[in-house]
């Protein structure tokens, strides 16, 4: 913990009694980690890294409970935050106090990613960033593009066209893809 | 091929949410209690060296933003001293006189970004003080991100700090991020704090 985390918590008058809220706090958590988390996950395209994330924006939402579960859109309350760190200095600082010399975390073992879903990280990795953004959030996120427009701030026109590109692209891949597996369709 | 790409960006979704391991509600509790318990550490280090005056910096401030880092954050930067910590807070007055929106303090860096949550629409004055030496220049920008900005300006370092003011328009609801760049004489040295009032309620400031 460092002073200017202490200091930023200090302003907060009003601690919320989160505990009263405890219960619908748990079923969010439950309900939108993991999505939330792989949103991130194929967007940045490091797992951990959207876990740090998402756990972040989840104590954000628990330290204001009281308010944030008053909202029309708790979730989308959460995912802003979530994607505001995604692209904020707080990841890049993170990333690189880890880098520079933290233990490293015992990371659950899991399975290796499918090739599918190489396939997929490998098209995402080759779109400009706002645009892989865009297309998270449309087909993984299952935002509407109204929505995402006004989370991107730029036309519902742009949104169209750049999810067309993501679209294409990875079309393209999957026949590149079948074509050298002799199996094109 | 439309349809093909659609299946398999369900399935690549279903395929990387099962190898999603939550850490668990505890942990965000956890996390959430130890932020407090040092808030009200380094709160009761303030209230202490402040007792002479009669401020009262911690109370009722109005709302607070919902702007607070990870606890290794600025890991790295020297400790804060009690006492310049005190004084900087101090500067930021009286919020039961002039409530602020929302203030922090912390260690002058060369690129400190704070962004601030769920600011309301509305006209607001950027008060920020500087205790030590050198200057940093202050940015504030719309949005969780982009490059609009809505006020700049440069605020002087010194034992006596005189505040930069700058006019700020939230135009929505919603988030704003302040940037702060300490030059060389301020980063690491020098302690800063700010805070955003409401200008109809300015009082005389």
């Amino acid at each position: 913990m460092t002073a200017d985390a202490g200091a930023r918590d200090r302003v907060r008058s009003q601690a919320p009694s989160v505990e009263a809220h405890g219960a619908s706090f748990d079923q969010l958590y439950a309900a939108q980690y993991g999505n939330l988390t792989v949103q991130l996950y194929l967007y940045f395209g490091d797992r951990q890294e959207a876990h740090d994330i998402v756990q972040e924006a989840f104590c954000r939402a628990y330290a204001r409970w009281r308010v944030v579960s008053e909202y029309e859109d708790p979730v989308g309350w959460v995912r802003r935050v979530a994607w505001n760190l995604a692209l904020s200095k707080w990841r890049r600082t993170k990333s690189a106090l880890a880098f520079l010399g933290r233990q490293p975390r015992a990371e659950p073992q899991v399975d290796g990613p499918s090739p599918e879903r190489v396939l997929v990280m490998g098209v995402l990795a080759t779109l400009p960033e706002q645009q892989r953004r865009v297309f998270v959030l449309r087909y993984i996120a299952d935002l509407t593009v109204p929505e995402i427009a006004e989370h991107e701030g730029v036309a519902e026109g742009t949104v169209k066209s750049w999810l067309h590109r993501g679209k294409a692209a990875l079309a393209a891949q999957l026949e590149y893809t079948d074509d050298a597996a002799g199996g094109g369709k | 091929m439309s349809d093909r790409t659609d299946e398999l960006l369900v399935r690549v979704r279903a395929d990387a949410l099962r190898d999603v391991l939550p850490p668990g509600v505890d942990q965000v509790r956890r996390t959430v209690h130890r932020r407090r318990g040092i808030t009200a550490a380094v709160g009761a280090a303030a209230a202490v060296a402040l007792v002479g005056s009669g401020i009262a910096i911690f109370g009722a401030g109005g709302p607070a933003s919902d702007a607070a880092p990870s606890a290794d954050h600025s890991t790295g930067v020297d400790p804060m001293p009690d006492a310049r910590l005190a004084a900087v807070s101090a500067a930021l007055g009286d919020p039961n006189v002039t409530p602020w929106v929302m203030a922090t303090a912390s260690v002058m860096t060369a690129d400190y970004e704070n962004d601030v949550n769920d600011m309301p629409a509305d006209d607001y004055r950027l008060f920020v003080y500087c205790i030590g030496r050198g200057e940093a220049d202050v940015v504030v920008k719309a949005g969780f991100y982009g490059d609009k900005v809505l006020a700049t300006g440069s605020v002087s370092c010194g034992e006596q700090p005189e505040p930069a003011k700058l006019a700020v328009r939230q135009p929505v609801d919603g988030y704003l991020r302040v940037f702060l760049k300490g030059d060389a004489q301020a980063s690491g040295s020098s302690v800063f704090s700010f805070k955003f009032v409401r200008t109809a309620e300015l009082t005389g400031q």
